[in-house]
């Protein structure tokens, strides 16, 4: 038996000598080091908890003289993840491109936000820092990048008023929720769109009552779940390379975490809309969903959009996404980018949001002659 | 690298990691197995056997049948016993899932060590090898029906026990004059309603004022 070990000693050598190497880099860290979002920003308008940040403008860098752009990230993540670091930033391509850059954090919600609602998020503040953004610019109308969650808002917002919105674009974004069914998917896709079309409507709701919101703990558990081995290994087997490898590939890790970590509630009514009315029964593929009394038709996307899907997205699978060509209208200028990447990789793999950022900077119109 | 004794030595090497790994992974797989039978039956005993007492703790308090009138505990005793049951209920749906993965896992093990030729080159590429195996079949899995009840289930008995806890707390608030999460939850409902009408009445008067101009 003794031999038996001593065999397996060098590799097991090299597995301490790792172990030992990640508590090494991690004893010189702290988390001061771990910076995301580091793009320079400040506050221009604020409602409540939400706050509409500008991103300054890159030093040298000359005004591409078109639309200002707002993005509007989920309220399942913290928009950080399109800025996690200086090379690896949807923001700062486009701060390069020199594009006037706004975003919107929708805040830190808790059970006191519980009544919050789509129609709070878009009619409301959303509304609210689109006026706000064209009464500065003195123009009409604006570019809109919705991301996931955020995306439905954004074509919702851009199907109630049109003559707001002068570009639309989608980053995996899903439109119609059902579109995974009978769709050739990968095995980790379409998880999430089966095991809640396995509730009914009055176990979700009460699943959201019992909390008064999504807490974020919850949605963190289930992205987890989504793909069970993965994660077991990630923190276990796979962590010990992710913590020994330079100081650059470490931070990069963990700079992950730190957005991994950092994810907000989601507030109760808005949950109800998005995991019923949307994942369970799918009111906007079928024009069905209302925002107070009016309901969202896709039909009147009328200006060009931009619909941007991942190819390997474990979490909104590529058919869910590009149901929407088939939801505008014809004369809509539409065009989609397949992204080999998954959810997260379209902001954060260099190539990606390379790609990313070109095909929203394209999309953008030139500014209207004065 | 010299050959000869050092490749000799090298593939006994590898032989005995694999021989180690193996009988490891098969009285691992065998453990596992067993426990989950007795984790299985032990819960089903154990959650009969709470519901029983907590019925008969019920009946002992109150009769089969609460009367009002003689409801000395303003209700905290069947608050008591409901967020008892669904504790069990709760307890007993997180090992069930718990088990059916566990099956899972196992049986992929063992379907991945009945191949005959898994990657052998090292401990590190054995595993990682088994682990994606594994992964591939318990995302299959995770599609199954079982799969999504015991899930749906796990999710719907922690709603239960949820609920059953705050009224459990809410009853301590009352009695002591505290405010509850429900009354809080009123407050910020009002709260809500009134910005909501405010920001239309902003809207109505700022579409008033342009049209004026």
């Amino acid at each position: 038996m003794k031999s038996r070990e001593l065999n397996g000693a060098p590799e097991l050598s090299d597995y301490f000598e790792k172990v030992s190497k990640g508590f090494e880099n991690l004893s010189e860290l702290s988390e001061s080091d771990i910076k995301i979002a580091t793009s320079k920003k400040h506050v221009v308008f604020s409602s409540d908890k939400v706050r509409l940040f500008k991103y300054e403008k890159l030093e040298g860098v000359k005004s591409a003289k078109r639309l200002p752009v707002l993005v509007a990230y989920s309220l399942i993540g913290s928009y950080k993840m399109l800025d996690l670091q200086p090379d690896r930033s949807v923001i700062r391509n486009m701060l390069e491109a020199g594009l006037d850059v706004y975003i919107i954090d929708w805040g830190k919600t808790n059970r006191a936000d519980r009544w919050l609602a789509f129609e709070d998020f878009i009619l409301g503040y959303m509304g609210d820092c689109i006026e706000y953004i064209c009464s500065a610019h003195k123009i009409k109308s604006l570019s809109l990048l919705g991301v996931c969650e955020g995306g439905v808002f954004a074509a919702c917002f851009a199907s109630l008023y049109p003559e707001k919105v002068k570009s639309l674009a989608l980053a995996v974004t899903p439109i119609d929720f059902h579109a995974d069914e009978g769709a050739k998917l990968k095995p980790d896709q379409g998880h999430l769109n089966r095991l809640l079309r396995n509730f009914s409507r009055q176990e979700l709701e009460e699943m959201i009552d019992a909390y008064g919101q999504l807490p974020g703990e919850v949605s963190g558990f289930a992205f987890l779940e989504m793909t069970l081995v993965k994660s077991l290994t990630k923190y276990q087997w796979d962590a010990i390379d992710s913590l020994s490898g330079d100081k650059k590939q470490v931070l990069n890790f963990l700079r992950m975490e730190k957005w991994l970590v950092d994810r907000p509630n989601h507030p109760g009514e808005a949950a109800k809309q998005w995991l019923i009315d949307l994942y369970n029964e799918n009111r906007l593929a079928k024009g069905e969903f209302e925002l107070e009394g009016k309901k969202i038709n896709l039909r009147n996307l009328n200006m060009p959009v931009l619909n941007i899907y991942s190819r390997d997205d474990h979490i909104v699978p590529p058919p869910t996404s590009q149901a929407l060509k088939h939801l505008v209208p014809k004369q809509c200028n539409y065009q989609e980018l397949e992204l080999p990447a998954g959810h997260i990789g379209a902001f954060v793999s260099s190539k990606a949001n390379r790609a990313f950022s070109s095909a929203v900077f394209e999309s953008i119109p030139k500014l209207p002659a004065q | 690298m010299t050959k000869g004794k050092d490749d000799k030595h090298f593939e006994n090497m590898i032989e005995n990691a694999q021989e180690l790994y193996f009988s490891g992974a098969t009285a691992f797989s065998n453990w596992m197995e067993a426990s989950q039978k007795e984790v299985r039956e032990n819960h089903a005993f154990t959650a009969a056997l709470s519901s029983d007492l907590v019925k008969n703790l019920s009946s002992m308090l109150l009769q089969t049948k609460p009367i009002p009138a003689l409801d000395t505990f303003m209700g905290a005793d069947q608050n008591l016993s409901a967020f008892s049951k669904a504790s069990i209920e709760f307890s007993a749906a997180a090992a069930e899932l718990h088990a059916l993965i566990i099956a899972k896992f196992v049986e992929s093990a063992e379907n991945y060590l009945a191949q005959g030729d898994p990657e052998s080159e090292s401990e590190d590429r054995t595993i990682r090898a088994w682990l994606s195996s594994t992964n591939s079949d318990v995302l299959e899995f995770q599609q199954s029906k079982a799969y999504l009840d015991a899930q749906k289930k796990y999710v719907t008995s922690l709603t239960q026990f949820q609920k059953s806890y705050r009224a459990l707390v809410e009853d301590f608030q009352i009695l002591n004059h505290l405010p509850t999460q429900s009354e809080i939850d009123d407050i910020s409902k009002g709260l809500h309603d009134l910005k909501r009408e405010v920001r239309t009445l902003k809207s109505h008067l700022s579409k008033g004022m342009e049209s004026k101009k």
